[in-house]
């Protein structure tokens, strides 16, 4: 035995420079982040210098999401402290009545605002639709049971109902920009 | 066929990978379908809004007004709850075709997720019953809306049992949940769904249980990729309450 078997041929071991990304011996540039792999080092740094442009660009977009996103969180604990503050009036308004139900329900939806404004800054998709959703079954029941109410405060409960949708969009979109940013491929 | 499948760069016309974003001889961004995929986001919002919109008007309706009082408009607002949905579901087939396979079937399984099923409902009967009793002084029987039909028991369990599990299944965690999946993630997705379920039941004090209820299901929809397992366990739930019912009403 003088010669050791021959190894198993391995695909390819060469990553990109810039993203780390698999590339072929015969790739001049990397096909998931467009880095020059075989360029000269004063193509390499412009690129590089690029990437720093599209990069704080992203970062610029991202806070401007960001604040709308938070608008529409803050806009779920507005919405929490409106009906808290509903479950305290009704108790100065008739104490009598003794109709426990009506309070219980509206505590329980005061609650899951404010829980829902606590989820929209780790999962805001989620936590804006539900919100909105929310919202609207009750302003659809409050109509349902008595048309006119639906004028009652209009003005506010389009605001309202502009802050969520302005957040929510802006989350689908922070949602895309973050996953191009760690993925970056494909 | 070889050639059917390349693509070529939109600069220097060479072929390059399917998958590439740039190309690997000239270094030019490809044009990214990311437009495409907004506005395909967009409308599947659109579509999903549509879909819940109408649940939602229907159990408005049937809650809260007297338009669906009486044996007939209550099957007929189920129904038509039902065809809605099976149209959705219809439309959207290719996407939940694999929901309705079953790869890892197993008794073990079913029993397991059964017998908690059974569990959760009858702590959740009690808890229920309790709480009508003290907070809202009110006692309802699903039997009473068919009690005075010829196959009341039978009629009670299909209508409250079997046409939800089946219908609600197919209606959240198929057509909702796979349709969220394609705008957001699978987490998210869960949650969304969950909730709207829980919401359309149109009380705020089940939500302390529907809302796990609906998320269990949901996870266990995405962890065995099939939605046979959802459709037992809203059954066995949906059935327990309904001989619950029995028992207390002393029918047997």
């Amino acid at each position: 035995m003088t010669e050791s078997p021959p190894l198993p041929v391995v695909e390819t071991t060469a990553v990109c420079g810039h993203c780390a990304e698999k590339i072929n011996e015969t790739d001049f540039f990397c096909q998931a982040c467009g880095f020059p792999v075989k360029g000269s080092d004063a193509e390499k740094k412009i690129f590089a210098y690029r990437q720093g442009f599209k990069k704080a660009d992203d970062n610029a977009d991202l806070n401007m999401l960001q604040k709308k996103i938070k608008t529409a969180g803050t806009t779920l604990y507005v919405l929490s402290g409106i009906f808290f503050l509903y479950v305290i009036a009704l108790f100065f308004i008739n104490k009598t009545s003794g109709n426990i139900a009506t309070p219980v329900t509206y505590i329980v939806i005061s609650f899951i605002f404010l829980l829902l404004g606590f989820g929209a800054s780790k999962k805001p998709v989620a936590s804006i639709i539900s919100g909105l959703v929310l919202y609207i079954l009750l302003l659809a029941q409050a109509t349902i049971v008595n048309p006119a109410s639906l004028l009652n405060g209009a003005f506010f409960k389009v605001i309202i109902i502009g802050y969520l949708i302005k957040g929510l969009r802006s989350a689908l979109e922070a949602e895309k920009i973050k996953n191009q940013l760690s993925k970056g491929w494909k | 066929m070889e050639i059917a499948r390349e693509h070529f760069c939109m600069h220097c016309n060479q072929p390059i990978a399917d998958e590439a974003r740039y190309c690997n001889h000239c270094g030019v961004l490809q044009a990214v379908p990311d437009i495409d995929d907004a506005l395909q986001k967009q409308q599947r919002l659109v579509i999903l809004s549509i879909f819940f919109g109408v649940h939602l008007a229907i159990c408005l309706v049937s809650n809260f007004t007297n338009l669906t009082r009486g044996l007939v408009p209550l099957l007929i607002a189920d129904g038509a709850l039902s065809v809605f949905t099976l149209v959705y579901a219809i439309l959207f087939w290719k996407e939940l075709k694999y929901l309705f396979r079953w790869k890892g079937f197993s008794i073990v399984k079913i029993a397991s997720y059964a017998s908690t099923a059974v569990i959760g409902a009858i702590a959740v009967n009690y808890a229920v019953k309790w709480l009508n009793r003290t907070i809202f002084d009110t006692e309802s029987y699903y039997y009473f809306a068919f009690s005075h039909l010829k196959y009341a028991k039978l009629i009670t369990v299909v209508t409250v049992a079997l046409q939800p599990a089946i219908f609600e299944e197919l209606a959240f965690r198929g057509v909702m949940q796979e349709g969220l999946n394609k705008i957001t993630d699978s987490r998210q997705a869960i949650f969304i769904s969950a909730f709207l379920f829980t919401l359309l039941h149109m009380s705020f004090i089940s939500f302390f249980w529907l809302m796990p209820f609906a998320l269990w299901l949901g996870y266990i929809r995405l962890k065995e990729k099939t939605i046979w397992y959802g459709m037992i366990i809203h059954f066995c739930f949906n059935t327990t309450a309904c001989f619950l019912e029995f028992f207390e009403l002393n029918l047997f």
